[in-house]
């Protein structure tokens, strides 16, 4: 069972005058959003705590793990959560295609009066019912834990959750958890690293000059978040609670994943961007030199853009000449460089100069950042800044962790 | 002489399946051609040749039959005229067969004391020295945008039902527009190898605001290497006879239904080829092609209308080979645009689409004959 609420109140309130006057002291947590101070007074659910995030091919899930459990909370606790906590935290491939992003963990946070290290962890949408049948297995929904998630699989899933695993989903709306995942990431900040960064020198990508530079989101509003998962979002956020969802675009990572397994044969998305890192593109798109034998300045084209993506590839000589690699460089540039068109189209009818790009479909994929870095730069001649940050993807997860905290009448 | 219309690849050991029409239909009149233009784009060249067309009329004349009738006289008399009439002659064909085509051109070229070719588009350049070569022609180039805009002004304004607008479910699906003078300002999208787009808006004021890679030369070479055929029309007869929710991944695939509070039904595109990293599966051709048909139109469809809204258009207009009249394309625009403006903004295709080149060009060189 479960432990006892009233014993876990008078822990906390014992916990709350002890930690008052570090509150106070550690400047960490003047940045904490205010609402979750009143919960030091008040019940906090119980553990496990987790956040989720269904999207169309990927789950992400971050968890709390709790590093200043006494020796009286560990003796109460309960079997199951003891090994859930055991398994996640020992591990960081979980079955066959579980991943934990130990280089994101963010350590010694404090949430909800609790001190902990908060973790990420993905697996493909696929293996969605294997995750809601070791739920079961595990005896998941005796721990009387409400189990966030957001995403279209909070929806979709909701009924295997329930039918299969006796668990209710708390379901939230997708942009609201990414928004406030991302301010609330952003506020406590990266164990001290930056989270933020963006490229200097856009203008060559290839060069050693184009590199990473730390910035910070201070004064993030009004911005222009771009979220590349499976589809594209793009949202113009005005402040913690007034966004808008611009529009979206269908060609988005699923497109590239897709369109590159098809093209090339490979099958993950870290097999698609090592071909694309080693592939030369300008011998399957058709360059506006090819078109025009060399620069045509009347349009203000260098010779060297792309007048038409696989533009070539309609020619038998040139499709037996290129290589797989090639063609996956050419699907990650067409993709890219769309995104990137549409993200400055809505930049500059939004009149919104500051541009936020996010998603798994950036994950350790520095020919898309730095392409969109010099695309938001090159098009709008230096007025418009494209912004990255490292926890990409997580940011829904993280947004429905947070509701977990806010919601107490579960209790 | 292998006809260019049809595509002949000469170095092939066998003929082509496809049918081939004898020279004399593609190449109608082509002895009498008084002046040629040419645009020469990244894929296809334009051809345009104004001609002399002999043909007989039947004219009848009826007697007046208030007088008193006399039996046995005709009520009407049908007679036999030969009239000529002018007329603009439009051909493309790939720029492969380039050559193949100057060839037949020049063999075929009988009463001409055409001196000049007018030419536009970006192999104006590229193929200068061939054509005057073949022809025996001085090339005189011309701005391919000046050219594009004077084409698509001069059909909008002359001739009648070149622009229509697509409506797949209404009792007419076409719903063709009468010219208008006043026509500006508009939005031109001249979808070929890519896509440029125009703000237009006056005779004199136009200009380039934007483009994108992702056009006709896109559904060809990635049709090409997904579904290894080579002809651009075969693609789109694949492509209406596909299943797209087989590759494509839609909001319901992802939600299980709509994103309601979005507006976002559930038979919505959320990613293009999103179902198509499986491994171990097999996709159909026709089930790419559709997919690949309408990931192009919607990525233009929106491209349109971030544009439109930027320059505050209410009208735009689609140029270019890559639509041909394909009822897929025509209404995954159309509902693209609708979709993303809210219906504030109209789609219209044009009958010449991909000729507005050459015509543009055309009359430049008609102009500048007609000067004293």
């Amino acid at each position: 069972m479960a432990t006892k609420p009233s014993s876990f109140v008078a822990e906390q309130t014992h916990c709350c005058e002890f930690k008052t006057t570090l509150f106070l002291s550690l400047p960490i947590f003047l940045n904490l959003p205010i609402n979750l101070s009143k919960h030091l007074l008040f019940p906090v659910p119980a553990f496990p705590w987790f956040g989720m995030d269904i999207g169309g091919t990927l789950v992400k899930l971050v968890y709390f793990e709790p590093k200043d459990i006494t020796a009286e909370e560990e003796q109460e606790e309960v079997e199951n959560l003891k090994s859930i906590r055991h398994y996640l935290t020992s591990n960081v491939a979980y079955g066959d295609t579980g991943i934990r992003d130990v280089h994101l963990e963010l350590k010694n946070l404090t949430m909800c009066g609790r001190k902990g290290n908060l973790h990420f962890i993905r697996f493909p949408t696929q293996d969605m019912l294997g995750f809601i049948q070791m739920g079961r297995d595990k005896n998941f929904s005796s721990l009387h834990t409400t189990l966030c998630a957001t995403g279209g699989g909070a929806y979709k899933f909701e009924d295997d959750f329930r039918t299969i695993a006796n668990l209710e989903l708390q379901k939230l709306d997708e942009l609201d958890c990414l928004i406030q995942g991302l301010l609330y990431v952003d506020s406590v900040g990266f164990n001290g690293h930056p989270k933020c960064y963006f490229f200097e020198n856009p203008s060559d990508p290839e060069s050693e000059n184009c590199v990473k530079r730390a910035c910070c989101l201070d004064n993030p509003f009004p911005m222009l978040l771009v979220n590349i998962g499976s589809g594209v979002s793009v949202l113009a956020v005005y402040s913690k609670d007034n966004y808008k969802r611009v529009t979206g675009t269908s060609l988005g990572g699923g497109t590239f994943l897709g369109l590159c397994c098809l093209l090339t044969g490979c099958e993950t998305f870290e097999e698609a961007l090592e071909m694309a890192a080693k592939g030369d593109s300008s011998n399957v798109d058709k360059l506006v030199k090819d078109i025009y034998g060399g620069d045509y300045e009347r349009f203000g084209l260098q010779g060297s853009a792309v007048a038409s993506s696989f533009g070539h590839m309609m020619s038998k000589e040139k499709r037996v000449s290129i290589s797989k690699e090639d063609l996956a460089r050419a699907t990650l540039v067409t993709i890219t460089n769309n995104i990137g068109s549409i993200a400055r189209m809505c930049a500059v009818n939004e009149k919104i100069e500051r541009v936020v790009f996010v998603g798994n479909f950036l994950r350790i994929n520095t020919v898309s950042t730095k392409l969109l870095a010099y695309a938001m730069d090159f098009w709008s001649k230096g007025q418009l800044k494209a912004l990255f940050l490292e926890h990409e993807g997580y940011f829904g997860a993280v947004g429905a962790f947070l509701e977990l905290l806010r919601t107490t009448d579960d209790l | 002489m292998p006809p260019c219309g049809a595509g002949v690849d000469r170095s092939s050991h066998s003929m082509d399946k496809s049918i081939t029409l004898p020279p004399d239909e593609i190449f109608r009149n082509l002895e009498n051609a008084k002046r040629f233009a040419i645009d020469i784009g990244g894929s296809l060249t334009k051809l345009a040749y104004y001609s002399t067309v002999q043909h007989k009329v039947a004219k009848v004349r009826s007697f007046d039959h208030t007088a008193k009738e006399t039996e046995g006289d005709p009520l009407y008399e049908i007679s036999m005229q030969e009239e000529v009439s002018a007329r603009l002659h439009f051909i493309k064909f790939e720029n492969a067969y380039i050559e193949t085509c100057l060839d037949f051109i020049k063999d075929h070229l009988v009463n001409t004391d055409t001196k000049v070719i007018k030419a536009t588009g970006g192999g104006a350049h590229k193929f200068k020295d061939l054509i005057e070569k073949k022809l025996k022609l001085r090339v005189d180039k011309e701005d391919e945008m000046t050219c594009l805009i004077k084409g698509c002004n001069f059909v909008l304004r002359n001739i009648t039902h070149e622009a229509f607008v697509y409506a797949k479910h209404a009792d007419s699906e076409f719903r063709f527009q009468n010219t208008h003078p006043d026509i500006f300002p508009y939005l031109l999208i001249n979808i070929g190898s890519g896509v440029s787009i125009f703000k237009v808006e006056s005779e004199d004021t136009f200009e380039r605001v934007g483009g994108s890679s992702i056009g006709g030369g896109t559904f060809w070479g990635l049709g090409a290497l997904l579904t290894k055929t080579k002809r651009f029309d075969e693609l789109l007869q694949l492509a209406s006879k596909g299943q797209h929710t087989n590759v494509d991944m839609l909001v319901k695939d992802i939600y299980g239904g709509s994103y309601g509070s979005l507006g976002l039904t559930g038979d919505l595109i959320a990613s293009s080829f999103g179902k198509s990293a499986t491994p171990d599966k097999e996709f159909s051709k026709e089930d790419m092609a559709k997919s690949l048909l309408h990931m192009i139109s919607n990525d233009i469809g929106q491209l349109a209308c971030l544009y439109a809204r930027l320059h505050n258009l209410t009208r735009v207009y689609f140029g270019g080979f890559f639509i041909r009249g394909h009822p897929v394309t025509m209404h995954t625009i159309t509902y693209s645009i609708n979709f993303f403006t809210k219906g504030e903004v109209q789609a219209l295709f044009l009958r010449h689409e991909g000729y507005l080149g050459t015509i543009g060009a055309f009359l430049k060189g008609a102009e500048e004959d007609s000067r004293p």
